[in-house]
């Protein structure tokens, strides 16, 4: 469960000196990072000079500045000395008890800063891949009631510096006060000797900003710097973050902090000149943190992300057959077994959000190390998608190599994944399939032929036809199809309702698709309208021999094929010169319908 | 000689001659559901509407003009077709046969003209037409008084029971029917009446010595004055008819005045005696007193009365008169004491409009499937005659039946439409009947009119029956023929009486002369040109003018070519010259186009003889290859030979076929080609006839070679198969 903190640090008098306009701070350029382990020990001079040179006690302050800010894999230590070592703080301490220690250092005696650096490289541990050094604060040369132990100081900071040197210490000698103004002086050997750095408090600028300088320049770990805007600085903090510790440093006191962000634990530290927000498992977001200052104060600060953080990494197998060529067709396939990796970065507690799916991962290329092998490979949508080659192997063992120059990742592997290995297909001889081809043949022919059966049907037409002449009544179904029609149909009116002449038309039916005709067909198709007497009800089919069946299906119309009335539904086929009379249903109407053969040459439409 | 078929020119006419008989529609009656006529109903039609001479025409038909008289407007109307809404006993049935002095003086004129042989410039027309006038009138009665009485006389010498006197009654009968035909007409009598006035009050008129002796005139009223008073109600009142004291002729004038009165119920004794004195001697002595103005101003109005009678007489009698002549000269092709095919006419005796509609046009198809498609050709018609066709090409038909024309409409009101002409010859194209048309007869369609304005107009006229399936049967017939010209058609019928002192005289003024005008008569071409081709079907005809040797006595003339060789001046019609002739351009002109049925009227020579007589100049139907039209032999051949084809191979039997055209000298076809030298030969110098059979498609196709030009004719063939096809 997570605590809202909001807390209001009350204000610090103001003891600021108006430094530069502003307080907006160009960041430094990163010059590379390191995310190995490091231990620092801080060699505070505590000679009663001390209290000339640093009333303010400004040096215990910047020892807070860095000890605080320092991310989990970074140790620190403190010697103070004077004439003797007052304190020893060794790697490890609470940060209650360094407190209490550095809260009870007083400044008296002497300068033995042999003995000092002694002390302090003893401190340090044989840990391989571990970035030291040492940062000193004093304010003079070294001094002893004795020349002889004032020489035998000198010579054990000389052996110290020697030992320093061998175990890769580098020391950083911040000179307070006025007094080393001469680089030549003998305690700057120490700084020249392990590679380090000498910082002269106001040339170099104030002790804050000289210890923020010597974290950002100097400590090699991974940080993003921010810049300061109007009173506040901005923290970005991306999902998954274990712990964010957020440090600023002025040149001037800085007056009260504010700092809101959800998180699991959140604290302010804050000294003179320095200040940091620790939060711990935060949500993700942007953090502001606002600050009293002084005008002209010059403000500086970055950010240390830290995550602890485990690979997960997904396989599927899978089978891929070789393309086979035709001529392979009947040979056993061959297959690649291949895994695909869908791998992410989960963080380690909470909600075990994927760290990569932060923007600022996406299209960063990632190394990775599966199975001893060594691959790169990209970001897409917060997680690395990849495949290898499965044969031979049961199980991957893959780490992530996070190196972030703005982050700091605590991994929790490598990871062990198995895979889970599915036998390949069967391999199973193509089957014959020319019995089935055959007998889908036969099917598809006997479909067929049952289609062609069927359209014929449908273009078969079934009458019940009169019979021949006979005067019985028998009266049989006979089936009409494929017969084209032929001749022509002489069309006479005879009477009309109105009395109107109706000229003589023709009607060729030779040419006209088979099919049914109806008599209103004829008269339309000949611009004779009688109107609605029952036209429509009498049809016409083209019969064999080239006769002409009528079938009568009206209720009220009299049709004639010569002097023989035909029965209702019934077909009866005519010939050529016959005359068929019908007596529509207005009982006025009459027409007349010579069927009559066309010759060869009238077939041709000449006179169409 | 193989099959023949012995009729080839029944001729149809397709005009109306007398309303009131029965004509072809109701003759052939309902034929619904039938598909043919019986033998029964095909005689009846020949009893009444089949002709084979023009005297059979109008006896069969019996032509007549009905006559009435208007009280309101004082004037006598006639009419063709029996007025319903006079009653009988108002009616007076005018007869129009050959004693009907109009018809009659017509009938001369063709005469007269045919035996002068003198052109229309030169005919004197006006001695013709004064055979109308009331002289003329009274000197043809009296010629035939004289021989009744005559017989009479000897009638009424001879005993009874005398055989000789049995012979005279027949005699006296034909005589006394011919006299009573005139009883039924009153204007008949009317130039009786006038000749009688003018007879009596000037007497010895016209002699050097006038006697001014006023003549005891016999009374001639009609009414209580003499004045004509018929129209309103004729009844005798005041008569002082003659008496007559001749015992010699009491009994004649008895008979007639019995006949007279037995015809009319009603009628008045003064026209009884007025015919009995009309048609008895003169000699029998007569008493009478008369009021001289009261009887020139009965004559005169008698005579203006005559005039106009006789004008709306004429109007309206002259489309009939044109019809009876026109049949007349049909018959008048083929002369009469030829016995052989002689030409017969069946007159459909109805309006062509009417005949023409759907309605009824099925009753003809009907008929013409009885007797042209049967392999009986004894009744077969060969052509039709549908003359008067209206000049304007898109002439329609009526939609109703005109029922009372009016006299000034009559002539144009009779004409044909073009649209039923059409409709007929859609039908007949399916029966082979070749229908002879002409234009409406009048002077824009005469020989006249054609030498000057030539042939376009008539083909720019057809120009709707063109490119038709049925052209080939149209056959344009030009020009009509002039029987009296418009502009010679005067008749004078008398001049006024006017009174000079104590005696009365004929005026000699201009305008009293009393004239009225025929204004022209006309017979359509068609009538001729189907007479002509008729005629010249029957094999006796072309022996009498070709000799027997050139001509096959079994063959009709359907080969015949008018156009070949000298052919035209060898069979004319019998129709007279009527102008110069044609020019030259005209003439080419017509042989350019070849286009029509054309008569020439001709200077002509042949064999030393001058042609007097019109001639045949083209003989083309409708039907055109695109530069000329087809003679009409071609089809009639082909008709021919489709027939006998049928009949000779059992309606086209597919093996009859191959054997009708096979080289066996007994084939129709070799018989054919062994009479190609006769004129008449079916198969002619330079023809030819191949048969190709489609047995894809079940049809021959015969290729009819007319002297190098190729006629298809196609016939389906019966096969065993196929019966009913």
């Amino acid at each position: 469960m997570k605590k809202r903190w909001n807390l209001i640090l009350s204000f610090f008098p103001m003891l600021l000196l108006c430094f530069l306009a502003a307080g907006v701070v160009m960041a430094k350029e990163e010059d590379g990072y390191n995310t190995r382990a490091g231990e620092i020990v801080f060699l505070l001079d505590t000679s009663v000079s001390m209290n000339t040179q640093d009333p303010d006690r400004l040096a215990v302050d910047a020892v807070r500045e860095i000890w605080y800010g320092l991310p989990e894999n970074w140790q620190a230590g403190l010697i103070a000395y004077g004439t003797d070592i007052q304190a020893k703080v060794p790697f490890g301490t609470e940060a209650q008890q360094m407190e209490e220690i550095l809260e009870n250092l007083t400044c008296s005696g002497y300068t033995n800063a042999g003995e000092g650096l002694r002390q302090a490289v003893d401190l340090f541990t044989e840990d391989a891949d571990t970035d030291r050094c040492i940062i000193m604060l004093t304010d003079g040369e070294i001094d002893m009631p004795e020349p002889q132990e004032k020489e035998t100081s000198r010579s054990l900071y000389v052996e110290a510096v020697t030992r320093a040197s061998e175990k890769g210490i580098r020391m950083y000698i911040v000179a307070i006060g006025s007094e080393l103004r001469d680089p030549r002086m003998h305690i700057f050997a120490g700084a020249e000797e392990t590679d380090g750095a000498i910082y002269w408090e106001g040339q170099s600028g104030t002790l804050s900003q000289i210890m923020g300088r010597i974290l950002t320049e100097r400590l090699d770990f991974p940080k993003e710097n921010v810049r300061a805007e109007a009173g506040s600085l901005r923290y970005e903090i991306p999902a998954g973050t274990e712990r964010v510790t957020c440090v600023l440093w002025s040149d001037q006191p800085i007056g009260e902090i504010i700092a809101d962000h959800p998180a699991e634990h959140i604290q302010i530290i804050r000294g003179q000149r320095y200040a940091m927000v620790q939060l711990s498992a935060p949500e993700a977001g942007t953090m502001q943190v606002q600050y009293g200052e002084s005008d002209g104060a010059e403000i500086q600060g970055y950010e240390i992300l830290e995550y602890d953080a485990v690979p997960e990494v997904t396989v599927r197998y899978r089978t891929e057959e070789i393309p086979r060529t035709e001529e392979e067709k009947n040979v056993p396939p061959v297959y690649e077994h291949k895994v695909d990796l869908t791998i992410r970065l989960l963080a380690s507690s909470g909600d075990r959000e994927n760290i990569w799916a932060d923007t600022g991962f996406e299209g960063k290329e990632i190394t990775l190390r599966i199975n001893g092998e060594t691959y790169t490979e990209v970001i897409r949508q917060g997680q690395i998608r990849m495949t290898l080659p499965a044969d031979g192997i049961d199980h991957l063992e893959a780490a992530v190599e996070a190196d972030a120059e703005d982050a700091v990742f605590r991994m929790e592997q490598p990871v062990t994944v198995g895979i889970e290995k599915v036998p390949d297909p069967v391999y199973e001889p193509a089957p014959d399939y020319r019995p089935l081809a055959f007998i889908l043949g036969i099917l598809g022919f006997a479909l067929l032929m049952l289609a062609l059966i069927w359209m014929r049907k449908k273009h078969t037409t079934i009458i019940y036809m009169a019979g021949e002449s006979t005067g019985k009544e028998d009266r049989k179904p006979s089936e009409v199809r494929d017969c084209p029609y032929s001749g022509k149909l002489n069309l006479y009116v005879v009477r009309t309702e109105d009395g109107r002449d109706v000229p003589p038309q023709t009607y060729r039916l030779f040419g006209r698709t088979s099919g049914r005709l109806t008599l209103d067909q004829i008269l339309t198709s000949c611009g004779i309208r009688l109107g609605k007497i029952g036209a429509d009800g009498i049809l016409l089919y083209p019969g064999p021999d080239h006769s002409l069946i009528v079938l009568d299906q009206t209720e009220r119309c009299t049709v004639m094929r010569g002097m023989e009335i035909l029965k209702k539904g019934t077909g009866y086929p005519v010939y050529y010169n016959a005359k068929i009379t019908v007596s529509f249903e207005d009982e006025q109407t009459e027409l007349e319908l010579h069927y009559r053969n066309l010759k060869p040459g009238e077939r041709e439409g000449i006179w169409e | 000689m193989g099959n023949v078929i012995k009729q080839t020119n029944r001729t149809m006419l397709f005009e109306v001659i007398n309303p009131d008989k029965l004509d072809f529609l109701t003759l052939v009656g309902d034929v619904r559901g039938m598909e043919s006529l019986s033998d029964d109903k095909i005689r009846e039609i020949n009893d009444h509407l089949l002709v084979h001479s023009f005297d059979e025409l109008l006896e069969k038909l019996d032509p007549k003009v009905y006559c009435y008289y208007n009280a309101n407007n004082q004037k006598v109307a006639y009419q063709l077709e029996r007025p319903e809404q006079v009653p009988e006993e108002m009616l007076t049935e005018i007869p129009l046969n050959r004693q009907n002095e109009f018809m009659s003086m017509l009938m001369s004129m063709v005469d007269t003209r045919r035996a002068e042989g003198s052109i229309n410039v030169n005919f004197k027309f006006e001695k013709l037409t004064e055979m109308i006038s009331p002289r003329k009138v009274m000197e043809a009665i009296r010629q035939n008084r004289k021989e009744l009485q005559y017989t009479y006389g000897e009638y009424a010498k001879l005993e009874e029971g005398d055989p000789k006197k049995l012979d005279l009654a027949d005699r006296l009968n034909v005589m006394f029917e011919e006299a009573s035909a005139n009883y039924n007409n009153v204007m008949a009598m009317l130039p009786l009446a006038i000749e009688d006035i003018k007879t009596r009050l000037l007497l010895g008129d016209g002699t050097d010595k006038k006697d001014n002796t006023p003549l005891a005139l016999g009374v001639l009223s009609m009414g209580e004055h003499g004045e004509l008073k018929v129209l309103e109600a004729p009844k005798a009142e005041s008569t002082a008819l003659a008496t007559v004291d001749d015992h010699a002729n009491t009994g004649l004038i008895e008979a007639l005045k019995e006949d007279y009165s037995a015809l009319n119920e009603e009628g008045n004794d003064y026209v009884a005696s007025l015919v009995a004195r009309t048609f008895c001697p003169l000699a029998s002595t007569m008493e009478s007193s008369a009021d001289l103005e009261q009887e020139v101003a009965n004559y005169n109005s008698y005579l203006e009365f005559y005039r106009e009678s006789k004008d709306a007489f004429i109007k309206t009698v002259k489309p009939l008169i044109e019809k009876l002549l026109g049949v007349w000269c049909f018959f008048e092709q083929y002369p009469k004491k030829i016995k052989g095919m002689k030409p017969s006419l069946l007159v459909t005796n109805v309006p062509n409009d009417l005949l023409a509609k759907s309605g009824n046009i099925s009753r003809l198809i009907t008929y013409l499937n009885t007797v042209n498609a049967k392999n009986d050709f004894g009744n077969t018609v060969w052509y039709a005659i549908m003359p008067n066709v209206s000049l304007d090409q898109y002439s329609k038909m009526k939609l109703t039946r005109e029922r009372f024309r009016g006299n000034a409409k009559t002539e144009r009101s009779d004409v044909n439409s073009v649209e039923s002409l059409a409709r007929l010859l859609d039908v007949f194209k399916d029966y082979g009947v070749q229908c002879f048309f002409s234009y409406e007869a009048d002077d824009s369609t005469t020989f006249n009119a054609l030498a000057t304005e030539g042939v376009e107009k008539y083909e720019d006229r057809c120009a709707p029956l063109r490119g038709k399936p049925y052209s080939e049967y149209a056959i344009p017939c030009l020009p009509n023929f002039t029987i009296i010209p418009k502009d010679k058609s005067g008749v004078v019928l008398d001049r006024r009486m006017v009174i000079n002192g104590e005696t009365a005289e004929l005026s000699g003024e201009k305008e009293d002369i009393m004239k009225l005008w025929i204004d022209g008569v006309y017979v359509g071409a068609a009538y001729v040109a189907a007479g002509i081709v008729a005629a010249y079907q029957c094999p006796e005809y072309l022996s009498s003018k070709f000799g027997k040797r050139r001509v096959d006595p079994e063959l009709p003339g359907v080969r015949f070519d008018m156009e070949a060789d000298d052919h035209g001046l060898v069979v004319c019609t019998t129709m007279a010259k009527e102008i110069t002739g044609f020019t030259n351009s005209i003439k080419n002109d017509i042989n350019r186009k070849s286009f029509g049925f054309v008569f020439s009227s001709e200077n002509a020579v042949y064999k030393g003889n001058d042609i007097t007589n019109i001639m045949v100049y083209k003989t083309r139907n409708l039907m055109s290859d695109g530069y000329v039209y087809e003679p009409i032999y071609k089809t009639q051949v082909s008709n021919y030979i489709e027939r006998i084809l049928r009949h000779g191979t059992g309606d086209f039997k597919e093996d009859s076929i191959v054997q009708f055209f096979s080289n066996n000298p007994n084939s129709q076809k070799s018989q054919w080609l062994a009479r190609r030298e006769y004129l008449n030969g079916i198969l002619g110098q330079g023809d030819d006839i191949e048969y190709l059979i489609d047995e894809d498609n079940g049809y021959c196709t015969l290729n009819i070679t007319f002297n190098g030009n190729v006629k298809n004719l196609e016939v389906e063939i019966n096969r065993l198969s196929a019966a009913k096809g």
